[in-house]
């Protein structure tokens, strides 16, 4: 185990956290973007619903796009940490990367489970259908997939080597397929709008700074969440040793 | 109080691996039953013209062969509004109780790190002891 604290009481993870009378340097750091977060909310929904007019086809429902383009964005992100960090720990076997796929996995999955709801809520209105096999759905249906299947095997308890490395895999096969649902609408006939890429036609210029401040919002989300999701595995992984350590020393009577 | 709270947070984990079961599930037989819903009943509208059993017959084979894929939108008018709201609240709804779970996983860890902290003093005073 890389990077792991030796067993002692005074060394156990966080007790020196909960005696701290301030807020540390890392807190404060986590609060102020919380904070911006806040902030950059307030300004995207004043961005999305004051400045932005309403799309003259689609009408009012047109306005989902400036949440749902950013949350698939953040999806990108999420996985992509996730596969990253489980392709480093498959080289180094660090724990600090599983941590880090970990939460990115997470987040990731969290705002792809929001893609997966406000496109169809948006389709119903476009399409007048829910749902339908358009080759970015279904690839984006298919990461969904992975990475839930990658979450529930993390989630059965106290896991072992052999396990994570397997998940660690799952992850990495899940990175693969954020390429396919990139490029799936430039590649294959479907339905899904490709209004920002290159064979798009624009957005009106009113439209653009509600679309970057979601961007801006989402990244900054994104990152904070998979940054204390970080934190809260890592500290579980240092207890979980020290745990282990106590109880191979005989300090820990009903260890199980 | 701590056992209640790990009780709690252990009753709380048990939900959430349950729902992040369930929720693949629920959300592919949505997927399955949205997609094919439009299209039965598309063709329930389909007249049925044919009374005798050669004719119902042709009927028949005519009704399996009429299934189409969806071209265009479907001429109905569907309020947008409501749809742009359930985004919006989805949305932050989920990134909130993300967060509520973050708080609960840190909340359950500083229980663990309580417990062990107590159980390794104990253990320690008993060797000073000895």
């Amino acid at each position: 185990m890389h990077d792991m604290p030796h067993v002692s009481s005074a060394t156990i993870p966080a007790a020196s956290a909960t005696r701290a009378p301030g807020m540390s340097s890392t807190s404060k750091w986590l609060m102020a973007t919380t904070a911006v977060c806040a902030a950059l909310m307030v300004a995207t929904l004043y961005l999305i619903f004051v400045v932005a007019p309403v799309e003259a086809r689609m009408g009012i429902v047109q306005k989902i796009f400036y949440f749902h383009v950013p949350s698939a964005y953040a999806l990108y992100l999420g996985f992509v940490v996730s596969g990253v960090a489980s392709m480093i720990y498959l080289a180094k076997r660090d724990p600090r990367w599983d941590a880090i796929a970990v939460a990115g996995a997470e987040v990731g999955t969290l705002f792809c489970m929001l893609v997966l709801i406000q496109g169809p809520l948006w389709a119903r209105k476009a399409w007048g259908v829910w749902w339908t096999w358009d080759p970015r759905l279904t690839t984006t249906l298919l990461g969904g997939m992975v990475f839930v299947a990658y979450l529930i095997l993390r989630s059965v308890g106290q896991i072992g080597e052999v396990e994570k490395r397997f998940a660690a895999g799952l992850a990495v096969f899940g990175l693969l397929d954020l390429p396919v649902i990139h490029y799936s609408v430039q590649r294959w006939r479907g339905t899904h709008p490709t209004v920002i890429t290159k064979q798009g036609g624009g957005l009106h210029p009113d439209m653009v700074p509600a679309l970057i401040s979601g961007f801006v919002l989402f990244t900054v989300l994104a990152v904070l969440l998979i940054i204390l999701r970080v934190r809260a595995e890592r500290m579980r992984q240092t207890l979980e040793q020290v745990e282990m350590e106590s109880a191979e020393r005989g300090l820990l009577e009903d260890y199980e | 109080m701590s056992a209640g709270i790990a009780r709690l947070l252990s009753a709380g984990l048990c939900a959430f691996r349950t729902v992040a079961l369930v929720a693949p599930l629920a959300l592919g037989c949505a997927v399955l039953s949205s997609s094919w819903v439009p299209a039965v009943a598309q063709a329930q509208e389909e007249p049925l013209a044919a009374t005798d059993d050669s004719a119902a017959e042709d009927a028949a084979s005519a009704r399996s062969e009429s299934f189409r894929a969806v071209e265009g939108g479907v001429q109905e008018d569907i309020a947008g509004g409501p749809l742009m709201l359930a985004v919006y609240v989805i949305t932050w709804l989920g990134v909130f109780l993300y967060v509520v779970r973050l708080v609960l996983l840190q909340q359950r860890t500083l229980a663990d790190v309580q417990r062990l902290s107590s159980q390794l003093q104990q253990a320690e005073g008993g060797r000073g002891e000895s």
